[in-house]
């Protein structure tokens, strides 16, 4: 068993040899279920990146029209209320945050399914609104922060005294012009959704990446975790690569170079 | 010698700069500022019941207070929040649960602090190769999620409380490095630098005395918006399992068996040590804001959620 | 003179701050005529750069109008609503701006920007024009601020071009609606001196192609004394002198007006040290009693620490804020 398992060698011998497989797309397989791990990240992957991607579609759909909204009405009781919202959004664990859900809408009210799972839209919407909650708040406040930083623009002093309507003003000038720095820094944000991905399929038992993770850390399962965190180690770099993508697309500069 | 002189004034104590500030327009700034108050009263009541949690909890935290099934009984009579599925008192428990959940942030921000901060003044001071190194590092552990990261390390070398601290510091310590950093890039320019470097200080000293005393306001400002952040990700970790154990009545932890409870019509067991994390989180989140706007307001951009 | 096009009466624009409140513009009366190049000179901080906004009722975040009269054509712009102020902007009033680099949007190219105003105004709202001439008036705008290739300059983004590019384009893109008033805040501080004349001179020149009065905001008395046709001066929020443009230069009334012009480095003169003020800017929060400039004034009395003065005509035309003239 020792054998088999290569537990005879030693630890740094065994990590070249794993990394040597990893570049072959071989990770190696659970020594609990003898499943190779690539087969189950091919299996989980896209249920994560599912979730995720619900969770960032809510957050953006929280966080945006909240943000824009504080900033246009900088300093009003509207302001602050909005960013109070923001506020209480990035301090509720959200993980207690889908318990307290699970309990009201599948246990109190029945309308769902209370004990999680995988499965159509109504096994999703609830993750995926939780895990939108906690990225909202900080949404919000960078929406709102970019927001003013190109508000008090002499472009759009401009634009306003060539007479544009106000919301040719704010949605067309100012909000493209905001929408450089929204995206690339959401995209930047967006590994804290893979993080906050793997609590949220633990409480509503979403079989993805990060259930199986616990999983194999309660099992101490090590290869599969080494996997799986390698895995993740992959979704930052897509999400900075998308970061840097959006930037370069958004912002003329760059996608037209410099002609003089 | 009036350079020098001048330059000696600057140089100041940790307790002088609390003096100069007490002063400052930040602080008549900060008076203001209702989030400040709502915060400072809310953090006042979770320290104090750290403090006093001995005086305030009226049964032993592993005190099995229920005879007979059902043992998880709903808040009244003795037990204001009622008790759960071992018979325990969850408001002891509760309250006995805000000094675990300060001690696991403070010393989780001590550490990243104790990391961060020298790596960030050498970044600043010496620039070049070290600056480099460091802001690379940075960049990555800024890049990754905390959560993820912890929970590989947690599988690797175990769970409890060092480990916990050790794991989420691996991210944690790059804030305070890039604040100490930018820092020490515009205090290392000052005329009283200068004139320390002028009259043959050493390094250390300049670095200790000079720039740390003087930029230390946007530190105090990350490690009161960081230890709200500390919390929310240590509690994440004791839910799942991966820090402080049961019977430990660490917030997540006791959340860990509310998850399948209020399958059963428990709600309480799962309620309250969430709503005491917001309570908490809340308070140094609200404190952490002000002090921001009153002491830095450039420093908005470096919000760590 | 024929009634002058823009008259502002007693106007106050006041920054309410958590410090206090500052009064940037403090009671000022001006007329520009029409045709007429108005210029309103003074130092950074005097508050011209705020009066030229409220013209526009554009004041910045913190700022409010709180007392006067914007008379354009007999029509007072402070009784207007939002909607009818906005459609006077890029229409009949127009403004353009001190700093070309970032008065143009950069994500929006330039022929973009100026069709915005021509679409809005002319299509949608006067339906003057189809959809289809936008183009046309685009380029007719770049022609005529004389843009170089102006084709090819339709579609390129404000990195694109030159700093004189781009100020020929705000321009382009403020004339779009022939305006009558045309407001310009320091249009050419940012720019090169060799820029800087082509500028003055395609504002000359629009004023005879459109007819277009000026109201030209500026501390630069070089650009006053090419351009100007009458000249106010603007000292802590107030008008202290107003006159036209050769008496200014020649025989300046208020003792703040003759140091400005003293101040000017005259070819031929004997060398020597440049005519100075004491530097000491007025805090438009706490301003002194008597005169506002009397802890600057070289002849300062007991009087003028005590008593403000009064705008007075001192000579026929020639309107003087100073206890030497009563």
């Amino acid at each position: 068993m020792r054998n088999a398992l290569g537990l005879d060698r030693p630890p740094h011998v065994r990590y070249f040899e794993w990394l040597g497989g990893v570049f072959q797309g071989d990770l190696g397989r659970s020594w609990i279920t003898n499943r190779p791990v690539s087969a189950t990240i091919l299996e989980r992957l896209p249920r994560t990146i599912e979730l995720c991607l619900a969770g960032f579609l809510f957050s953006v759909a929280i966080g945006l029209p909240l943000g824009i909204v504080a900033a246009l009405k900088r300093k009003t009781k509207t302001d602050y209320t909005a960013m109070g919202i923001a506020l209480f959004g990035v301090s509720i664990p959200n993980f207690w945050l889908g318990i307290m859900l699970i309990f009201i809408f599948g246990v109190w009210l029945g309308w769902g399914p209370a004990t999680g799972g995988y499965g159509g839209p109504e096994y999703l919407i609830l993750p995926a609104l939780v895990l939108g909650t906690a990225l909202s708040g900080t949404t919000s406040r960078l929406t709102r922060s970019a927001m003013l930083d190109v508000l008090s623009q002499d472009y759009i002093r401009a634009a306003r005294a060539k007479g544009l309507r106000e919301r040719t003003v704010v949605y067309t000038h100012a909000l493209k012009n905001a929408a450089i720095p929204i995206a690339t820094l959401l995209f930047m944000r967006l590994p804290w959704i893979f993080g906050g991905a793997i609590v949220i399929e633990m409480v509503f038992d979403w079989p993805g990446m990060g259930l199986a993770m616990i999983n194999a850390i309660h099992t101490s399962d090590f290869l599969v975790i080494q996997g799986i965190a390698l895995m993740f180690v992959v979704l930052v770099i897509i999400a900075n690569m998308l970061a840097d993508i959006s930037y370069a697309y958004l912002n003329p500069r760059i996608r037209y170079g410099m002609r003089r | 010698m009036s350079v020098v002189e001048k330059g000696r004034k600057v140089g100041l104590s940790i307790s002088g700069y609390f003096r100069k500030l007490a002063r400052s327009p930040a602080w008549t700034y900060l008076k203001r500022d209702e989030r400040a108050w709502i915060g400072f009263a809310l953090v006042i009541l979770v320290v104090g019941t750290a403090i006093f949690a001995d005086f305030i909890a009226p049964y032993g935290i592993n005190d099995r207070l229920i005879e007979e099934a059902p043992f998880a009984r709903p808040p009244g009579g003795a037990f204001i929040l009622g008790t759960d599925s071992q018979g325990r008192d969850v408001f002891s428990r509760v309250i006995q649960g805000t000094r675990i959940a300060l001690e696991i942030g403070l010393l989780l921000v001590a550490l990243e602090a104790v990391i961060g901060v020298p790596l960030g003044l050498m970044a600043g001071y010496y620039g070049g190769k070290v600056d480099e190194l460091v802001m690379r590092a940075v960049d990555v552990a800024l890049s990754f999620p905390g959560l993820v990261l912890a929970a590989a390390f947690i599988g690797f070398f175990g769970s409890g409380l060092n480990n916990l601290i050790i794991a989420l510091s691996l991210t944690g310590w790059a804030a305070f490095a890039r604040i100490t950093r930018a820092q020490a890039l515009t205090i290392k320019e000052q005329p009283y630098v200068e004139s320390a470097r002028a009259i043959g200080e050493k390094d250390r000293t300049i670095i200790s005395k000079y720039i740390l005393p003087n930029g230390i306001s946007p530190l105090i400002v990350i490690a009161t918006m960081t230890l709200p952040a500390a919390i929310l990700l240590a509690s994440a970790l004791n839910f799942m399992g991966l820090g402080v154990q049961e019977p430990t009545p660490a917030w997540g932890a006791m959340l860990t068996g509310a998850r399948s409870e209020v399958l059963d019509g428990i709600w309480w067991t799962a309620l309250f040590p969430g709503v005491a994390i917001i309570i908490t989180v809340l308070g140094f989140n609200f404190l952490g804001d002000a002090l921001r706007d009153a002491l830095d307001p450039r420093l908005r951009e470096y919000k760590y959620v | 003179m024929s009634e002058p096009i823009l008259r502002i009466r007693g106007l106050k624009t006041y920054f309410f701050m958590e410090r206090g409140t500052v009064k940037a513009v403090d009671g000022v009366d001006l007329d520009v005529g029409k045709k007429q190049i108005l210029g309103l000179v003074g130092e950074t901080g005097c508050g011209k750069s705020v009066t030229a906004h409220s013209v526009l009722k554009l004041v910045p975040y913190g700022g409010t109008i709180v007392a006067g009269k914007i008379l354009f054509e007999g029509r007072d712009l402070l009784k207007l609503s939002n909607e009818e102020m906005r459609k006077v902007r890029g229409t009949e009033i127009s403004m353009i701006f001190q700093d070309p680099e970032t008065s143009l949007d950069p994500v929006f190219t330039l022929g973009y920007q100026i069709g915005e105003p021509i679409e809005l105004h002319q299509v949608i709202e006067q339906h003057l024009i189809s959809p289809k001439e936008v183009p046309k008036k685009v380029l007719e705008a770049l022609q005529t601020v004389g843009i170089p290739d102006p084709k090819a300059r339709v579609d390129s983004y404000p990195h694109q071009l030159s700093g004189g590019m781009k100020q020929r384009g705000m321009i382009a893109m403020m004339i779009t609606g022939t305006p009558k008033l045309l407001v310009a805040d320091e249009p050419t501080t940012a720019l090169d001196v060799t820029i800087q004349a082509q500028i003055l001179d395609l504002m000359r020149k629009l004023r005879q192609k459109l007819g277009t009065s000026i109201f030209l905001i500026t501390h630069d008395l070089a650009v006053v004394a090419e351009m100007c046709d009458r000249v106010a001066v603007m000292y802590a929020g107030q008008l202290i002198e107003e006159t036209d443009i050769i008496p200014l230069f020649e025989q300046p009334l208020h003792p703040y007006t003759q140091v400005l012009i003293n101040a000017i480095p005259k070819p031929g003169a004997k060398r020597g040290k440049l005519a100075t003020i004491p530097p000491l800017i007025p805090n438009l929060m706490r301003l002194p009693r008597g005169c506002r400039f009397h802890p600057r004034c070289p002849k300062a009395t007991d009087k003028c620490k005590r008593v403000k003065p009064q705008m007075i005509e001192a000579e026929r035309g020639h309107l003087v804020r100073c206890h030497l003239y009563s």
